[in-house]
């Protein structure tokens, strides 16, 4: 077992090189000038100044030179100055990427939460009134782009309603001239994560439910259910002490896939919602030429993918007899 | 059980619900001081002094960073933030005059290469730190460090000493001098009309931002970005990253006006900012170009508008180095079989009052510039559309219509290479009007080259050097930020022709070269005037550039905002000065 983890530890190392090197010559593809969008508008500067500066940022060396010294700082643990910003990476993405958290682990909790009685239900009553209303709602989910369903949240409940915020995390008035207390801020935090929540929950639920389902369907044809039946249980008893349970197996490793999710962000729906998350991070670093900051970023999400496979497959191997470890 | 078990979910998430609305029932949002004097103020209005005092300002704001330090930031939305809590030694006021701001006064040396400041003995740095000659000194050399790399580093470029100090030769920067504790004296290379413009920087208070700073690392300058402090009418209060920025009055501040108590920038989208504004989120949305936002806010009694044209304009630029553009008649007859007129009266026409929301110009200058009156505005050429006089001239040229069915002169077909952007909606209107009057009316051949917007500036701009050939005319927009005609020095002379530099039509003409030179020497408003208005005249005869429309921007905000009068120069914060809110 432990030869099998160091060696897919191993193997993570020149994936994950691989993947900065594809990321830093797309970058390096990507035209604009990051000097310019540093500067900004309006800026008053000679062309001297600018190559000095160019020079300062590091940008003037060869992009393999660059490429290197990228590597040789990230693996010191440092991730270079975010050009637009002109903070550390490293603090950069650790304000945001809290923000980006909170809206994914209520999301996914009652993603699940909903999820899996839904599922169980539409599989024991297969084809019925109730699985096929959740049927159409999967596809709906599944097939609607987040940004627009959260425009037409917006637009249809947020405009006329106006206890649903617009955007934001707080309502700045309220945050600028200061809150009566502590749990006044929250409820307002709170209220303005209502509009997104729905978004992200719907469009995880909508996956996970087909999932729970599937997986029921498939535990309930199988033998010993059907021995279960045969010796005079109850349905009830049959579907939640025997199906259940072994339903639940596939799902708990879902739970493990999502984990590392929770830490990405979605850039459209961050952007619409002005959610401060690592999305909308994200998309002004790639707007601003922010080079250090979208390769640094990139790479952490890279990683959060490589790790989530890998905890899969270990835990896989842990549980299942049936993979082989070789 | 499934049953119940998602009917307890959807009463938690229910009760949940309820809970936070309560909440907010209770609490409708009223604009509280947090300034606990002021607070005693707001609380008994009758005896207030002045009534105008008071109120709170929502700004909509679509990218701020969050860096308001004035020598480092970037985009124009952290400069409104400067704009409130710093202060310039100079400031352009609205007649295009530099008044003195922090400086009492300031008088030119007899050489006109100095400039000595008196500075105003009473100003503190919100801190409480009084502002001293030490402070502008310092600021100055913070711009001039080699290590610096921020925005405003041309503004030292004209000073004494720059290059040997800014190389790091040396330590002393011979072009700032200290005479006492509230004056200093700032000495140029030349005596040039524009130098007092480059005394208008936002004075920083050297005890908080040179804390860490010695010659040769302005680091610890740059690294106060979100944490300023200055001698502003306003200080920053919070800032919250990609959310919200505030800002309230600075009880320090000593001079007139800047009624308005607290002002809230916050952050808005631009697919839902016009609701923001139509559902009383905020109170003032600047600058909106969209007149279908523009309209919506009409819709609501609450809200009014500011229209201006902008100074600046979108513009075509055409290759004066390479292919046929090279040559003036070309140009020419392009400008005459260009419909500019009937492409802004179709594009700009606003469907529910019938006007036009665009100008048309035929020279480069910005309209609020001051070498523009009605009577020199006549003088220039007129290039209102006339096929039958672009075709006279591409026949005097020797560009006659050959076997290919093109122009042809040499052997060689009129061809025009367009750098165009893809899913540009001006752009996509103005290229059918060319197929049809360049192409179908003038047997031009058009060859338009899609590209996305950075590859673009790459090819015209960044990496100009090396696309030379490749490109005859490009669509881009700019803007100017002062009245003075010394702005389009850098669009056409030659000595800023290459990659990354600003003459990006690569024309070259020694007159206007001249002319420039002589222009931005002359302290005279009057005298530079008729230097300016000859390079305008020369300009519009040749050519180079063909601006098509100078657009309306809208301040659109709610009416009780009084005597916001913001113009094309001048935005919201700057003219904050005597803005109140009624409510």
């Amino acid at each position: 077992m432990l030869k099998f983890v160091i060696k897919r530890v191993l193997s993570l190392i020149p994936v994950l090189l691989i993947i900065t090197l594809i990321l830093f010559v797309l970058l390096q593809l990507m035209p604009g000038d990051p000097v310019n969008a540093y500067l900004g508008q309006g800026s008053k500067t000679t062309p001297e100044q600018q190559e000095r500066i160019r020079a300062q940022l590091g940008l003037d060396k060869s992009p393999v030179v660059q490429y290197f010294n990228w590597i040789g700082r990230t693996l010191k643990g440092d991730f270079g100055s975010s050009i637009q910003y002109r903070k550390p990476v490293k603090e950069i993405i650790g304000t945001y990427i809290w923000n980006s958290f909170l809206l994914n682990i209520v999301s996914l909790v009652l993603a699940f939460a909903i999820a899996i009685p839904v599922g169980i239900k539409s599989a024991v009553n297969k084809y019925g009134k109730f699985d096929n209303f959740w049927t159409v709602f999967s596809l709906i989910g599944m097939g609607m782009p987040s940004f627009f369903f959260a425009l037409l949240l917006i637009f249809f409940i947020a405009v006329p309603i106006d206890f649903f915020p617009l955007n934001l995390m707080q309502d700045p008035l309220k945050a600028a001239l200061g809150y009566e207390n502590f749990f006044a801020e929250i409820l307002d935090i709170l209220r303005h994560m209502i509009l997104p929540v729905v978004v992200l929950t719907i469009i995880s639920l909508a996956s996970l439910i087909r999932y729970v389902r599937n997986s029921v369907i498939d535990v309930i044809n199988q033998d010993y259910i059907r021995t279960a039946r045969s010796k005079g249980l109850s349905e009830k008893v049959v579907i939640y002490r025997h199906a259940f349970r072994n339903a639940l197996i596939p799902v708990v490793t879902l739970i493990g896939l999502y984990i590392p999710t929770l830490f990405g962000g979605s850039i459209l729906l961050e952007t619409v919602f002005i959610w401060p998350g690592i999305g909308k991070m994200l998309y002004s670093g790639v707007m601003n030429r922010d080079i250090w900051l979208v390769m640094s970023s990139n790479t952490f999400y890279a990683l959060l993918t490589v790790l989530g496979n890998f905890v899969s497959d270990v835990s896989y191997a842990a549980v299942d007899p049936r993979v082989k470890l070789e | 059980m499934s049953k119940k078990l998602i009917c307890l979910l959807l009463t938690v998430v229910m009760l949940f619900t309820l809970a936070v609305g309560c909440d907010n029932k209770e609490e409708p949002p009223q604009p509280v001081s947090s300034n606990p004097e002021v607070k005693e103020e707001g609380e008994k209005p009758d005896e207030k002094p002045d009534d105008k005092y008071g109120g709170t300002l929502v700004v909509g704001a679509t990218e701020m960073s969050g860096n308001f330090n004035p020598q480092y930031y970037s985009s124009a939305y952290d400069g409104y933030v400067v704009d409130l809590v710093f202060q310039q030694l100079v400031t352009l006021n609205t007649e295009g005059i530099y008044e003195p701001t922090v400086a009492k006064d300031y008088e030119f040396s007899e050489d006109g290469k100095s400039i000595t400041f008196k500075i105003r003995e009473d100003i503190v740095f919100s801190d409480g730190e009084p502002l001293t000659a030490e402070d502008v000194e310092f600021t100055f050399l913070g711009i001039a460090d080699p290590s610096y790399t921020g925005r405003n580093g041309e503004v030292v470029a004209d000073m004494v000493g720059y290059d040997e100090y800014a190389n790091g030769e040396t330590d002393v920067f011979k072009g700032l001098e200290v005479i006492d504790k509230y004056t200093i004296k700032i000495n140029f290379k030349d005596p040039l009309r524009v130098n007092i413009k480059n005394c208008a920087v936002e004075i920083l208070p050297k005890h908080y931002y040179g804390a860490n700073f010695k010659p040769g690392d302005t680091s610890g300058i740059a690294s106060i970005t979100n944490k300023p402090i200055g001698s502003g009418p306003y200080v920053l209060d919070k800032y919250v990253d990609e959310q919200f920025a505030s800002l309230k009055k600075n009880p320090l501040y000593k001079g007139e006006g800047y009624y308005i108590e607290n002002i809230v920038c916050k952050f808005v989208e631009q697919t839902t900012d016009i609701q923001e504004l139509t559902s009383g989120n905020i109170d003032l949305l600047p600058a909106v170009v969209e007149i279908k936002k523009v309209n919506q806010a009409r819709e609501k009694d609450f809200l009014t508008e500011n229209a201006y044209d902008r100074s600046g304009y979108g513009y075509i630029k055409l290759n004066c180095e390479s292919g046929p553009t090279a040559s003036m008649k070309v140009r020419q007859a392009l400008y005459y079989s260009f419909n500019i007129k009937e492409f802004v009266n179709s594009y700009y026409k606003d469907e529910t009052t019938g006007k036009v929301t665009a100008s048309v110009q035929y020279h480069p200058f910005s309209q609020i510039s001051w070498i523009m009156d009605e009577e020199f505005n006549k003088t220039l050429v007129n290039y209102d559309f006339d096929l039958a006089k672009a075709k006279d001239i591409l026949d005097e040229e020797g560009w006659k219509v050959g076997d290919s069915g093109y122009r042809e002169k040499d052997g060689e077909v009129l061809e025009l290479k367009v750098a165009a952007m893809p899913d540009h909606d001006i752009l996509a209107t103005l290229i059918p009007m060319w197929q049809r009057d360049w192409g179908e009316g003038l047997n031009i051949k058009l060859d338009i080259a899609y590209m996305e917007f950075n590859t673009m500036l790459d090819y015209v701009i960044y990496d100009s050097d090396a696309h030379v050939n490749e490109w005859s005319l490009f669509f881009l927009a700019t803007t100017f930020y002062t009245p003075d005609p010394h702005e389009a020095y850098s669009m056409f002379h030659s000595k800023h022709i290459g990659s990354g530099m600003d003459n990006t039509c690569r024309y070259r003409n020694d007159k206007i070269d001249e002319l420039f030179d002589e222009g931005k020497a002359i302290t005279d408003v009057e005298e530079a005037k008729t230097i300016y208005q000859e390079i305008c005249k020369i300009l519009n005869k040749e050519a180079p550039i063909m601006p098509v429309y100078a657009n309306t921007s809208f301040d659109l905000y709610d009416k009780k905002i009084k005597n916001l009068k913001t113009t094309p120069i001048f935005n919201w914060s700057k003219v904050l000065k005597d803005v109140y809110i009624e409510e």
